[in-house]
């Protein structure tokens, strides 16, 4: 369960690009290419295995003209999808 | 939800520098008699301090795919720390190597310092008198064999990549086994190329017609097979995470448009193919070059251009991979210039096309009983 006090790490595997709106995403050892929306993909962008999900959110919020508790739970969800996806994993 | 197909035509659309082409030297190992690189090609080679520049610029250009070609780019005596610097900045990193010197610890360190997500791998014969006839260098198809199935040991995807030429042509068949007993898979070229400084000679390998024709033939053959033994597919799911991904655009290719090309001495190109000068990275930064280049500009106008003309070809068009840098090449510089390779392409297909739309003969007598 992802909440806001849990830190991520990028799966190794994972190569990254920002081209907003969206983010490609791929997986070397799958292989395997997905397109993420932009919220999703500044999120990734900023995963770095030190900053909790709160801390992604502070830095995120002043991109998008959303209230915070919208922002949380998008957020949450779409973190939560890329945890399934294998795309980030749960550092702590 | 937006398809990966459609991200890679906003960055054609939208000139959005996806693929670099990096050709680290022009030293080989290997001595193919139909290399297309201009060895007789003269500057000062981008320097270790200048390549990792060059990596943090298309790194803050969002760039994604950097292939590392040559020459073999493994002769590059700073092969490995430009590579590990690539993987460092997240780019998926192809290596396009002859596979020669790949053994060992060659290519442990391959896999565990650059990461690579794909090693293409030139093979050019079914047995050891013709790829070692086109490689100049004995010995060189039973080592290949041997480092290709130490790679796969490794866990390191590999792809092997075949030009068709007249001494190749009647193995076809045995390339693919050779492929298919190494779980590799194979893609064929049918087109032989001239050299980047305009040296026609390559063009005297160019396999026949019937030899390019038995080719479309196994691939559709190859391909029913693929599709019977898969079962339906899903509805879609983007597995190539490279530039074969269909792309719909007012555009012919992304040559200039997403991608380029860069020699060892710095000089741009739109494509490895299309060898226009577009700049040099002596003289300017690629964000510079990219921006600001009058030839890339005038090349990813042709690309429309391009594209509108082979539209007057109607189906034959899908047909011709024609490539305009190709075109230019050939022509002494015109991209639009349609040539005899594209057209004869576009015919053999079509019969090939055609012979399967005819019901076989034995299938009417079954069917009959």
């Amino acid at each position: 369960m992802i909440g806001v006090d849990t830190v991520l790490r990028r799966a190794k595997d994972v190569r990254h690009r920002l081209l907003p709106p969206e983010a490609v995403v791929i997986r070397q050892t799958v292989p395997e290419v997905l397109v993420l929306n932009d919220v999703a993909g500044e999120l990734l962008e900023r995963v770095d295995a030190r900053t909790p999900v709160s801390g992604l959110l502070d830095q995120v919020a002043p991109l998008y003209d959303v209230d915070r508790a919208t922002l949380e739970a998008d957020a949450l969800r779409f973190l939560t999808e890329l945890a399934e996806a294998g795309i980030v994993e749960v550092v702590a | 939800m937006t398809t990966f197909s459609a991200v890679m035509a906003r960055t054609w659309r939208e000139n959005q520098l996806f693929s670099v082409l990096v050709e680290l030297t022009y030293r080989c190992n290997l001595d193919c008699v139909f290399c297309y690189n201009d060895l007789g090609l003269r500057g000062t080679p981008l320097s270790k301090a200048q390549y990792l520049k060059l990596l943090d610029d298309l790194q803050a250009m969002q760039v994604m795919n950097l292939i590392l070609s040559g020459g073999e780019p493994l002769a590059h005596p700073d092969f490995f720390a430009i590579g590990a610097a690539a993987r460092e900045r997240g780019f998926v990193v192809r290596i396009k190597s002859n596979g020669h010197a790949l053994s060992g610890v060659l290519a442990r360190r391959l896999r565990d310092e650059v990461d690579p997500y794909i090693v293409e791998i030139s093979l050019h014969g079914a047995r050891p008198e013709t790829h070692d006839r086109q490689t100049r260098v004995p010995g060189s198809f039973e080592r290949l064999l041997e480092n290709l199935r130490g790679l796969r040991a490794l866990g390191q995807r590999v792809k092997l990549n075949s030009t068709l030429t007249g001494w190749n042509e009647g193995e076809a068949r045995a390339m693919f086994a050779i492929a298919d007993d190494l779980g590799i898979p194979l893609q064929f070229d049918p087109e032989v190329t001239p050299r980047d400084d305009g040296d026609r000679s390559p063009l005297s390998l160019t396999a026949s017609r019937e030899g390019i024709r038995d080719l479309f033939r196994l691939e559709f053959e190859r391909g029913d097979a693929a599709e019977a033994a898969a079962g339906p597919r899903p509805v879609e799911v983007a597995r190539q995470a490279d530039d074969a991904v269909p792309v719909s655009t007012s555009k012919h290719c992304g040559a200039g448009s997403s991608s380029i090309a860069i020699d060892p001495f710095g000089n741009v190109y739109p494509c490895v193919q299309w060898r226009v000068a577009s700049g040099n990275l002596h003289e300017a930064s690629i964000q510079e070059i990219w921006s600001g280049s009058a030839a890339l500009a005038k090349v990813r106008q042709q690309t429309e251009e391009v594209k509108g003309k082979l539209a007057g070809f109607g189906k034959d068009a899908g047909l011709m991979n024609f490539c305009p840098g190709l075109a230019a090449s050939r022509s002494g510089g015109d991209p639009l210039a349609v040539y005899d390779g594209a057209t004869q392409r576009a015919a053999i297909l079509g019969e090939v096309q055609a012979e399967r739309k005819v019901i076989p003969l034995r299938v009417l007598e079954t069917s009959s009983r």
